[in-house]
């Protein structure tokens, strides 16, 4: 299954190509239950790769061994640092996971000091790998997926959530939003994941379900539409690394609403510039909603605002600044 | 089949330091040490080791060669080419210097700031500093002291404690007499130095620092520079012995990432490797 993890290394690959440097991505099976989670850390300290320069991203390629490596720290193993206490975390707090945990930050260490450089992909991991490794990182923020094909369009009358209907993900704040709201604003959350039937059970039982639609996966085409014509986006995830969908938001012009334990989504929605910060309750989120919805405005100004500082971003960027001081071989 | 350890060749003159004795210790896990008079005349070791400036006269042949240094050693005329090994060696280049203090340290593992938090709550403690010195009101039992400083947010150590409590990367309070008996160059860098009235709150404000991860592994890499197995090391790369490939590779990037031998993910990793190479009992790993 690819997520978000491998298009993010594979647009890297590619943005590398265009570069003109002969890129070859490596990738290793993991398994992600505690009692295994050891085995393929170590075997990326075993594999050999001849490469005049290596860059790691995601746990657990950075424990690869290489006198030039670099790392780009997507995350870490969550489950076993800022999510140890979630419900689906196995690091829980009996003696041989409390064991397991501090043997996978002693190695994380190791591997992650070795690196001569040190990128994260936001503020966010930053700050996780500095409160639970004392490590720093440099935050290098990279452009979307579709960066090239989301554009602005008009004020619709719906907000947009496209997200996994994950726990994590927290899609069910916006539909216990849709009672509060006093605009007849509607709700579009497009994804997959276990939650869908709770959601509909929530909506029904809130008599909002037909206020609320649930299309499922979406094509990329239908994606770029979907933002194009929303009235802003909402997005408040728990603690997210970085978060496409606020970038992709501000490309298509669009204001996110947000919350204030969303993590990376906080590193770019200013509230009243590019987007609002609500207090992350349902009602909360209904307010932002209405006032976008009797303020096209401001909905307009702060996707604009958005769309500015995203548009900032490029691969170019990135590339030059992995490979910063690299030089040829 | 365990392969064949490079050989160590010791040239011994007097009874040695006793930590350079542990040191040749830490280094049998890599090399095979053997005494010069067990070698024939002309046999050449893969490196010498002499313990002694005036031991190291017995080095013959075109290998390389380590002399331990003691304070008090005139290492103003250094044997040629000799890697310098010892408290009296200078810190740089290939010569490594031995800190006051070294030892086993590799024995005591590293609990970061969060792991030591989750553990306190696991057995229903607060967030504490404690206080385990011999003149502390409450001095916790001999015994049981690694463990406290184990869990610890911080502590107040003395001279008998402070390595340890940096081995398990405690935030360690100490007056400037314990903390120099240890680390006199970069003591500040490691431990909250305070006069013996003010250490209990020293270390209570300590215990709430935002930047525990930092000093944490601050300490534990200054008690790694004393744990003789890096000293080892250190000493066989300067001498030009690497690690060696096959399982002893396995293990060695086990070891290289703080993995204890005895440790669950050890045992599965070598015991993966053991069904390959004909020394697996039986079962799969």
């Amino acid at each position: 299954m690819r997520g978000g993890a491998e298009l993010h290394q594979e647009n890297l690959v590619e943005a590398l190509t265009r570069a003109g440097h002969e890129t070859e991505l490596v990738r290793l099976p993991t398994a992600w239950d505690r009692a295994r989670i050891f085995d393929a850390a170590l075997a990326w300290r075993l594999v050999p790769v001849d490469a005049d320069l290596v860059i790691a991203t995601n746990f657990p390629s950075y424990f690869v061994r290489h006198p030039r490596k670099r790392v780009w720290l997507f995350h870490q193993h969550r489950a076993a640092y800022d999510a140890a206490d979630s419900p689906w975390s196995d690091f829980t707090l009996d003696p041989e996971a409390l064991e397991a945990q501090r043997l996978l930050i002693q190695w994380d260490n190791v591997a992650l000091e070795e690196a001569e450089r040190r990128f994260t992909t936001s503020r966010e991991v930053a700050l996780r790998l500095e409160r639970f490794n004392g490590i720093d990182g440099a935050p290098l923020y990279h452009p979307p997926p579709l960066h090239d094909r989301l554009h602005e369009g008009p004020f619709g009358d719906y907000v947009f959530s496209p997200t996994r209907l994950e726990h994590n993900k927290r899609p069910d704040l916006l539909v216990d939003a849709i009672p509060h709201m006093a605009s007849a604003t509607r709700v579009v959350i497009a994804g997959r994941g276990t939650m869908r039937d709770s959601l509909v059970a929530r909506a029904r039982s809130a008599g909002t379900a037909a206020r609320l639609e649930l299309p499922g996966f979406v094509p990329d085409e239908e994606l770029v539409a979907l933002y194009a014509g929303a009235l802003g986006v909402v997005y408040a995830p728990f603690e997210e690394d970085y978060g496409y969908v606020t970038l992709q938001a501000f490309l298509a012009g669009k204001p996110v609403i947000t919350a204030p334990d969303s993590g990376g989504v906080l590193e770019w929605v200013e509230h009243g510039v590019t987007g609002l910060v609500t207090d992350g309750s349902p009602a909360s989120i209904a307010a932002a909603i209405d006032q976008l919805a009797t303020d096209p405005d401001a909905a307009a100004r702060m996707g604009a605002e958005g769309r500015r500082r995203a548009s900032a971003l490029s691969w170019e960027r990135v590339v030059a600044a992995l490979l910063d001081g690299a030089g040829r071989r | 089949m365990r392969p064949e350890r490079p050989s160590l060749g010791l040239l011994v003159e007097r009874s040695p330091d006793p930590t350079a004795a542990e040191l040749i210790v830490s280094m049998a896990r890599w090399v095979r040490p053997v005494a010069s008079v067990r070698l024939a005349r002309e046999e050449c070791p893969a490196a010498w080791f002499a313990l002694s400036l005036a031991a190291s006269a017995g080095a013959h042949g075109d290998c390389p060669l380590a002399v331990w240094v003691s304070e008090g050693d005139d290492i103003d005329q250094p044997v040629a080419d000799a890697v310098l090994v010892g408290p009296a060696a200078p810190d740089e280049g290939r010569h490594v210097r031995v800190g006051r203090g070294a030892g086993d340290l590799e024995r005591w593992p590293w609990f970061p700031p969060f792991v030591r938090a989750r553990n306190r709550r696991r057995v229903g403690l607060p967030d504490t500093a404690i206080d385990v010195r011999a003149s502390a009101a409450h001095p916790i039992p001999h015994d049981d002291v690694p463990t406290a400083l184990a869990l610890a947010s911080a502590a107040v150590v003395d001279e008998e404690w402070i390595l340890v409590a940096l081995a398990l990367g405690t935030l360690c309070v100490a007056t400037e007499d314990v903390v120099a008996s240890v680390a006199p160059e970069r003591g500040r860098e490691i431990v909250a130095i305070g006069g013996p009235g003010e250490l209990g709150e020293l270390a209570s404000t300590l215990a709430t620092a935002p930047d525990q991860a930092r000093r944490s592994r601050a300490a534990r890499a200054f008690a790694s520079t004393l744990d003789l197995a890096q000293v080892a090391r250190r000493v066989l790369r300067s001498l030009g012995i690497e690690d060696s490939g096959g399982r002893d590779d396995l293990a060695t990037r086990l070891s290289e990432l703080g993995t204890p031998a005895t440790s669950a993910v050890a045992r599965r990793a070598l015991g993966a490797a053991a069904t390959l190479s004909g020394d697996h009992i039986g079962g799969n790993p």
